[in-house]
């Protein structure tokens, strides 16, 4: 779990501490009296003689008039009173400053939370909107279409509404038609071509070169001038086998 | 409504449940608070006769700076008025022994006196602005 979360997981116990402390705290404070009051009854004689009864209530620390005593004493509950007004004010902080920094960061929250959700409603709408406008225009495209399939039957036959097509005329041909030119570049196109990087000069008679057969002695001229270019290698003395050089690896 | 970018999202009137269950813990955090000092006040009055006074005016003047309104605005005025009264009230309920008058009154007195207090000074401000 991350910190933020266990930090504010704190908060949140501290607040309700805070308020479990409040409540806890009024059942202490509040009941009962704080200090212990003594109830005296004075008799007095009135004005014409006759005898009057009233009650008088005295603090614990104050002294009663002579001849008197107390017929009932409230007992004052002081202590648990003040333990009672420490948990109120020590909660009533807690669950005040703590709750005020919950509320306010949980407003950030929620409303950041708040505008995820509507940029998520308004990217829902744009989709649609979008996905609608591109099945319109394929609508229009397919009444195009048959509309144009409707018009073939009308159309003047004997007027070319498109030009010709000039693919057909370049194909490109292949097979043993091949032109080479008749020079030791041509020579060397031509084994390339035919993937060969070894040869017997007796074996090369034997093929077609532009249609026609190689002699052997127009075979070593070519292979010579290879030579020459740093091309190829004679592999023997008497110039009957020669591979090519600087040719990468033999390719499909 | 219609929405076109995200600047055009307004997150005021946006719902946060867990924002305002917090505020009203901090509210009662705040009136317990205000309803703990007029409390000891109360106690403090109880336990040293000399402190009454002091209490007294304490509590007028607690009552006249709540009920004034700084540019910072203070939140919730007749709020805290009445935390601090009914603490005082509470803590100080014990006198009525001596004055065998229903609290009920008294207390209805009271509040009707802040009402009437802050009806005045609210028409006097409209009176004078």
């Amino acid at each position: 779990m991350s910190q933020a979360v266990v930090i504010r997981q704190l908060k949140q116990t501290a607040c309700l501490v805070g308020a479990g402390l409040c409540i806890g705290g009024v059942f202490l404070a509040v009941p009962d009296n704080y200090k212990t009051w003594k109830f005296v009854k004075e008799t007095s004689s009135g004005l014409f003689g006759d005898r009057q009864v009233e009650t008088s209530i005295y603090r614990i620390e104050e002294e009663l008039p002579p001849k008197r005593k107390p017929y009932k004493i409230i007992l004052g509950q002081s202590q648990r009173k003040i333990t009672g007004l420490v948990l109120l004010f020590f909660g009533g902080n807690l669950a005040w400053y703590f709750g005020q920094m919950l509320a306010d960061e949980f407003e950030v929250i929620e409303k950041r939370l708040y505008k995820i959700r509507q940029s998520e409603f308004l990217l829902e709408d744009t989709t649609l909107r979008s996905g609608t406008e591109v099945e319109q225009t394929m609508v229009e495209l397919d009444m195009f279409n048959q509309l144009a399939y409707y018009q073939k039957g009308f159309r003047d036959k004997s007027v070319s509404y498109l030009p010709p097509d000039t693919d057909e005329e370049q194909q490109p041909q292949d097979g043993d038609s091949d032109k080479y030119p008749m020079s030791a570049n041509g020579f060397f196109m031509w084994l390339i071509d035919r993937n060969w990087r070894q040869a017997k000069v007796r074996d090369l008679c034997q093929k077609s070169f532009n249609n026609s057969k190689l002699p052997a002695e127009q075979v070593r001229a070519f292979v010579d001038e290879l030579v020459g270019q740093k091309l190829a290698q004679w592999l023997d003395e008497g110039k009957a086998e020669f591979r090519l050089l600087n040719v990468g690896p033999q390719t499909e | 409504m219609s929405l076109h970018t995200v600047e055009d999202i307004n997150d005021d009137e946006a719902p946060t449940p867990q924002a305002e269950r917090y505020q009203h813990l901090a509210n009662l955090g705040e009136f317990v608070v205000l309803f703990a000092v007029g409390i000891g006040g109360s106690f403090a009055a109880l336990h040293n006769r000399s402190f009454e006074v002091v209490l007294g005016f304490g509590y007028a003047v607690a009552i006249a700076y709540l009920s004034l309104q700084f540019a910072d605005a203070p939140r919730a005025s007749l709020f805290r008025i009445t935390g601090i009264t009914l603490g005082v009230l509470l803590g100080f309920r014990e006198i009525f022994l001596m004055f065998p008058l229903p609290i009920i009154h008294v207390v209805l007195s009271l509040a009707g006196g802040i009402f009437l207090c802050i009806k005045a000074v609210k028409w006097f401000r409209g009176y004078f602005a």
